[in-house]
């Protein structure tokens, strides 16, 4: 296992469970975030999403539901990871 | 109010690959949300692998993108985690199966991680994408 730096993201997403349409869903609690109360997305925002391992991702809020975030992974060149 | 478990008409093949994206993905730490968020939806503790179609990592890349920008993955064989008391669910769209777990625990997460092997370099990964400006 080694060691890719964490960089900063707003929630965290387990690339294993992305669907065949970069649809993923990721939990608030499990991110960075957190005890963020500022943090409270909704649908249409742009998120950076990270695994603690590859470098962080963007994607677009489909829906919420408290706790839990629908988001949509862009992999387009213009958005498709953040330095 | 958990989610129906809707699985797929599909058996273990005999030689079934099935591959974790990620090098620091079967942390203990990892393991634990990815347990959790299973539990969540279906009300049983596992966490999601994805098969390699007779072997073929382009093919699996096309069912699922997200495989080319991952630089590193770890590898199982089904038959190894079946044997071993880690039954594997056909869940959701192929190539996506659910490895279950007895318990999310330290103990549990260990044992399972002691039948993957790598971290080896990912066949299927495009390159790092441009950074945004």
């Amino acid at each position: 296992m080694n060691g890719v730096a964490i960089e900063l993201y707003d929630l965290w997403f387990d690339p294993n469970s992305v669907g065949g349409d970069m649809v993923v869903e990721c939990w608030i609690s499990h991110g960075p975030r957190a005890d963020d109360p500022d943090f409270a997305p909704v649908p249409g925002d742009w998120l950076v999403l990270g695994d603690g391992d590859e470098a962080p991702l963007r994607a677009r809020v489909l829906k919420r539901q408290g706790d839990r975030v629908s988001v949509q992974i862009q992999l387009g060149a213009e958005s498709a990871a953040v330095a | 109010m958990f989610e129906s478990i809707n699985l797929r008409e599909e058996s273990v093949p005999d030689v079934l690959v099935v591959v974790r994206l990620g090098s620091n993905t079967l942390l203990d730490e990892h393991l634990a949300k990815s347990a959790a968020e299973c539990h969540a939806r279906w009300g049983l503790w596992g966490f999601s692998v994805l098969e390699v179609p007779d072997g073929d990592y382009a093919a699996l890349a096309r069912l699922r993108p997200i495989v080319t920008t991952r630089r590193r993955l770890l590898f199982a064989h089904g038959a190894d985690l079946i044997a071993s008391g880690f039954p594997l669910l056909p869940t959701l769209d192929a190539p996506h199966w659910t490895v279950t777990l007895a318990a999310p625990t330290v103990e549990v997460f260990a044992e399972v991680r002691s039948h993957f092997e790598g971290p080896i370099d990912n066949p299927a990964w495009i390159g790092r994408p441009p950074p945004v400006a």
